[in-house]
């Protein structure tokens, strides 16, 4: 078989066969949630730490939304991005989560506000001045306690997204994403302060 | 050089009796600002740094792939059991009515069984396409979305719950009516089977228990 009569073959058989073998089997839907996962595990893992604080239920709902996303690749429109299709998913487990344990978060800020307020007693430094590791836990802490809208918003800004990308996660307007983001910025500025 | 014509005096009266989040609104519709452009500005580049710079723990994506794999699998595999036994029953009703030589008991227990299952399966089937669906929904109506596949998923649980209840006295008088015409011993029978009908009434128990807990705090959230 010459080289241009294989191309044909391919392109005529292999290819299509290929295709429905991959789409039957999973394989390529296997491919897209292996990129996206190791792409965007970080993402996912900062925005996690934004809404629940305990380890083990991080990574619960680490998993559920890893599930969510598997479930969700079958419907992915390619003129989306993928990085606000999974932040959108990302997001919609998490309103859950915390719409469903709510007593549970309340009661975990209540003894971070008692840690927090032991720390400040102690240590009354401005954010600045405490180092990285001791920062970046204050930084989830205080948005952990900001409003839900504002949590969405200000999570998705620090991962680097624009007005747009945020709108679109959330399905609402530039200007609304505007509107919380500023909000969002104001409150957790007056928490950091707090230390 | 400021201009202050009817119009703009007009829409500085009506800013000033808006309400505040359609106010800032509008004032953000006016600022010109590049909306692809990231949108946390350069006095939040440390704030940003720290929070991009946060350790975590690298999941095994291959493990996470195949236990997801597994528990989709696991999903799919539940409900194709019920559809086939659904199916199986069918079969068996069409059966036992065709051979005409078994018990009338057990010709009740099978036709009400069908239909029982039918309403069963319906419900089944509409509770796992609908938290199949929910999570790439509009993120406006999640918790709407979310209330909805709870109130199914306790309708789903009082079903079997319910179902159950019905089959504790219909096995009884079943294994009552066959008893005359077996040979062997009927009482390992009935515990056997009474057994698993209290296990499984103690375990929708749990379930709806906990289900009902979750609603309730959805639903305060969205009245809240």
């Amino acid at each position: 078989m010459e080289r241009g009569e294989f191309s044909i073959v391919k392109a005529k058989f292999i290819s299509p066969c290929r295709r429905i073998i991959n789409k039957e089997f999973g394989l390529s839907n296997q491919l897209i949630f292996t990129q996206w996962l190791t792409e965007y595990e970080k993402m996912l893992r900062h925005i996690i730490a934004g809404f629940e604080a305990k380890p083990a239920l991080q990574d619960e709902v680490f998993q559920e939304i890893a599930l969510n996303i598997w479930k969700a690749i079958p419907g992915f429109r390619q003129d989306a991005s993928a990085k606000t299709f999974i932040a959108r998913i990302a997001h919609n487990v998490l309103a859950t989560h915390v719409a469903k344990s709510v007593r549970t978060v309340k009661a975990d800020q209540d003894i971070e506000q008692i840690s927090e307020s032991q720390a400040a007693a102690k240590t009354s430094t401005p954010y600045q001045a405490l180092d990285q590791s001791q920062r970046q836990q204050r930084l989830s802490q205080a948005i952990r306690q900001l409003k839900l809208e504002q949590q969405q918003v200000i999570t998705l800004a620090l991962e680097g997204m624009s007005y747009l990308e945020i709108a679109e996660t959330l399905a609402i307007s530039t200007s609304l994403v505007g509107v919380r983001l500023n909000r969002a910025k104001a409150s957790l500025t007056q928490l950091l302060e707090v230390v | 050089m400021s201009e202050k014509s009817p119009l703009n005096e007009q829409e500085n009266k009506l800013s000033q009796k808006m309400p505040d989040e359609s106010k800032q609104m509008k004032q953000a519709q006016t600022e010109p600002q590049d909306l692809n452009k990231p949108a946390l500005d350069d006095d939040w580049l440390d704030i940003a740094s720290d929070w991009q710079s946060q350790p975590f723990e690298h999941a095994d994506i291959q493990s996470l792939l195949k236990k997801t794999k597994r528990r989709t699998l696991w999903a799919k595999l539940f409900l194709a059991i019920d559809i086939i036994s659904v199916i199986a029953l069918y079969v068996l009703f069409a059966y036992v009515l065709m051979m005409q030589d078994w018990q009338t008991a057990t010709l009740v227990y099978v036709g009400v069984g069908c239909i029982m299952f039918t309403v069963y399966l319906f419900y089944a089937i509409k509770v796992r396409v609908g938290s199949w669906r929910m999570m790439t929904s509009d993120p406006n109506h999640i918790l709407e979305s979310a209330i909805i596949g709870c109130r199914s998923s306790i309708q789903y649980i009082k079903l079997i719950k319910w179902f159950t209840l019905i089959l504790l006295p219909a096995i009884n008088l079943y294994l009552y009516a066959i008893a005359p015409y077996i040979e062997k011993p009927i009482l390992p029978a009935a515990i056997y089977g009474n057994g698993i009908i209290l296990l499984t009434l103690v375990i929708t128990q749990v379930f709806q228990v906990k289900r009902e807990r979750e609603l309730n705090q959805l639903t305060s959230n969205i009245s809240e």
